[in-house]
């Protein structure tokens, strides 16, 4: 299976501990060097890969941005903050920068908040369409749609759709905990793993709506999270946070169904 | 099957908005739609069409919530109760029934009419009960008669459980008594869905209330006569209003803006025993204000806050004081509606006098004028309070944990345009910032009147999302104690999937997953 370079991401747990990357090789006059992004604790780091050699060349302040992913044009870099309260209320948020063309310097042009009960909001992908944002929702176990303009900023939510849900892991699969989110290359679907109620979920989106049409269960416990769609968007990829093993699923966009 | 008021219904425009014309704050905020229940069974059908939709359920009885918690609501719904207003349901026995549809006003007529009792409950006639009773309920008589929550028995309440499923149970003290205190004065919309409030017994009202009360001239007024008239009044509440033959005075000192001309006090009173026999007690408390020269044209002043609006209806009393008498129900239920306006509130506990320094900052800020802005309709509203309310036996059994107070204020404003909201609201956040950043209040809680020796927090029923800024304003409205680490538990427990949430209610305790 071939992973879009940009969908690919490490999550790795811990106070300090890097959660989260994306890379982006210049193209054109610029194609030698590469330069990477990188989720920190605090900060999203930008890296400059030449000859062989990897050194910081940017460090913005930046709360848990568990999760980071690149408008394909190039153009802008979003991140959502993985934290439990944002202006005193009970969510996280996300945020967009604009990508300096040259040296792949951030700029930082919007931060917006998830909606109320939107806490540790784990991940998120930029629709095809480059209209939407979608947010996996891990704390308080929903989802958020948020617009984006043309110029890279980020609007308020436009949809919010909570999951109720439970499996067999204690406390870690009490309720519902969204963790990742993907969408397919037609844009007209998107995949969510729900790592508390052990599902994968299939929204179909019209017009930047999300409506649930198909779910998977999972081997209890197994608790699926990493998710990865095939360019040609008919096999998905699952990894689980309570187990070692990956899934392989078909997807067929006629019928919605995956199997 | 409930009423579903979508957006294309005629009624969906009115019954977005709420009695605090701020809100909803745009209209991206505003609810998808309004499912109005007549009962419990359209509750639970409603909410788990709700619920399996993935949106979010608010809650409203009445409608008078202070802050956006109900009606910003972007793509859900509201669950309207305020047809929800049974008086009597099988089942309930002897009991004394009031559902959470049912306002403050209706509440009080059918109660004394069907049975001659009463709840200790608030003064305006419109506000919805389930709110209200929730987050404590307290009034005119609550001196007299303890909260409304301390007469509470038995809660029925629809929630969500594990499976995600609605259902209607009733909790008292043998039944889920964790789920029942923590319905006992937590506030609304953190659990679930209350349809009815259950009392075994309710206490007699008085047959009469003496009315009365005195005012002061902005134009005459010194700095000097406020502070006396503000200490005077304080004294009162932390000595001899603590004295049971008080408990039937209730006060409120609604300290108006200057901008009003006036301010004043407004009171009612009875004798513990539900009579109007012996004045003394109401005499010799308005008689501590004579050497505050209050204005002898202007008994009492009319205003959002004053006691018996319609005064001075009634029969006059005879004595040096302008006092009426008048029957308890025409007092209760007259001319207190309330009407939407734009509006912020802010509220303190106040477990000691008033100090110098206090009642200096509350006037320079009463006399501050802002250019282009009428603060008329602003004012701090000084509440009598204690007596019945402060029996701290009930401090396990009940969600409040405010029992040792004897006054309590009440910050509002109330204005028309939206243009006017910077500078309204900024009056209020820097008359508190101001007032509670001084040497009662230790560094670390400056600005807010954090529980201690001279405050004792805030109320739930009067919340203030300007709060949320300080991390610890979970005590600053359930304690410091073991109260809100239980509602948490409680949250855990019978809503473990925070499907009730808005921006200040009890939240889930954070688990690393």
């Amino acid at each position: 299976m071939r992973f879009p370079y940009l969908s690919r991401r490490a999550f790795l747990r811990g106070a300090t501990a890097i959660c989260a990357s994306a890379s982006l090789p210049m193209t054109g006059k610029e194609l030698s060097p590469s330069v990477e992004y990188v989720g920190t604790a605090d900060s999203i780091d930008v890296y400059r890969r030449e000859a062989g050699h990897k050194r910081k060349v940017q460090s913005l302040a930046s709360q848990h941005p568990s999760s980071i992913t690149l408008d394909v044009t190039r153009k802008y870099l979003f991140a959502v903050n993985e934290i439990a309260e944002f202006q005193g209320l009970p969510t996280g948020s996300v945020e967009s920068y604009e990508i300096e063309p040259i040296s792949g310097h951030l700029g930082l042009i919007s931060r917006v908040p998830l909606s109320l009960s939107a806490t540790m909001p784990r991940q998120l992908a930029f629709s095809p369409d480059r209209r939407f944002l979608v947010v996996a929702v891990h704390g308080g176990g929903l989802y958020n749609v948020l617009p984006v303009s043309a110029n890279g900023e980020i609007g308020g939510v436009t949809q919010i759709l909570k999951e109720i849900g439970y499996s067999i892991n204690g406390h870690r699969q009490s309720s519902a905990h969204p963790h990742s989110v993907a969408f397919h290359p037609s844009g007209k679907f998107l995949f969510g793993t729900d790592e508390g109620a052990d599902r994968i979920n299939v929204f179909r989106i019209d017009d930047g709506y999300m409506t649930c049409v198909h779910r998977v269960c999972t081997v209890p416990g197994s608790g699926p999270a990493g998710l990865a769609i095939d360019s040609s968007g008919s096999r998905l990829c699952v990894e689980h946070a309570f187990s070692t093993a990956k899934a392989q699923y078909l997807f067929d966009p006629g019928s919605g169904l995956l199997t | 099957m409930a009423a579903l008021i979508s957006k294309q219904d005629p009624r969906y425009n009115t019954l977005t908005k709420s009695r605090n014309l701020r809100f909803p704050s745009s209209p991206n905020d505003v609810v998808d739609s309004i499912e109005l229940c007549e009962n419990s069974d359209e509750v639970v059908a409603a909410l788990q069409q709700v619920v399996d939709a993935g949106r979010r359920p608010t809650i409203r009885s009445g409608g008078h919530c202070y802050e956006d918690f109900v009606v910003n609501n972007p793509g859900g719904s509201i669950l309207d109760l305020s047809v929800l207003t049974s008086s009597h349901l099988p089942g309930d026995g002897n009991r004394y029934r009031i559902s959470a549809g049912k306002v403050l006003g209706d509440v009080y007529l059918d109660l004394f009419k069907r049975y001659g009792v009463t709840i200790p409950a608030g003064t305006c006639y419109s506000v919805g009960a389930g709110g209200h009773i929730s987050g404590g309920g307290y009034g005119l008589l609550s001196r007299l008669h303890g909260l409304t929550v301390d007469w509470v028995s038995a809660v029925d309440i629809v929630a969500i459980g594990a499976d995600g499923k609605a259902v209607a149970r009733r909790v008292d003290k043998k039944q889920d008594p964790d789920l029942f205190r923590a319905c006992r004065g937590a506030g609304g919309g953190n659990f679930g869905v209350i349809t009815g409030y259950l009392f075994d017994s309710l206490p007699k009202p008085p047959q009469e209330v003496i009315s009365g009360g005195i005012s002061f001239d902005w134009r005459t007024m010194t700095e000097q006569r406020f502070i006396d008239v503000l200490l005077t009044y304080g004294e009162y509440w932390t000595t001899r209003g603590k004295d049971k033959d008080t408990w039937g005075l209730f006060s409120v000192l609604n300290l108006q803006h200057s901008d009003a001309g006036r301010f004043g006090l407004s009171l009612q009173f009875c004798n513990p025993d539900g009579t109007c026999r012996d004045l003394k007690v109401v005499n010799e408390f308005l008689d501590r204000f004579e050497s505050c020269n209050p204005s002898p044209e202007h008994s009492v002043i009319r205003g959002d806050r004053t006691i018996a609006q319609q005064w001075p209806a009634g029969t006059p009393c005879s004595g040096q004081h302008a006092l009426t008498r008048r029957l308890w129900l025409d007092a209760t239920v007259e001319g207190s509606g309330g009407s939407s306006s734009r509006a912020k509130y802010k509220s303190t506990y106040m477990k000691a006098n008033f100090t110098a320094n206090e009642a200096k900052c509350i006037y320079k800020h009463l006399k501050r004028t802002i250019p282009g802005i009428d603060l008329r309709g602003s004012m701090v509203a000084v509440d009598s309070y204690g007596g019945g309310v402060n029996r701290t036996e009930l401090l396990p059994e009940t969600s409040i944990c405010q029992r040792s107070s004897v006054m309590k204020l009440q910050f509002m404003s109330f204005w028309k345009n939206s243009q006017d909201d910077q500078g309204r609201l900024g009056w209020m956040r820097d008359l508190y910032q101001d007032l509670y950043t001084s040497d009662v209040v230790p560094p670390p809680y400056a600005g807010t009147p954090y529980p201690g020796e001279h405050y004792e927090g805030c109320y739930i029923n009067y919340p203030d999302k300007d709060m949320l800024a300080y991390p610890f304003w979970p005590q600053l409205y359930y304690g410091e104690g073991e109260l809100y680490p239980f509602l948490q538990d409680v949250k855990q427990r019978y809503d473990p999937h925070n499907v009730f949430h808005h921006a200040m209610s009890v939240r889930p305790k954070q688990r690393q997953v």
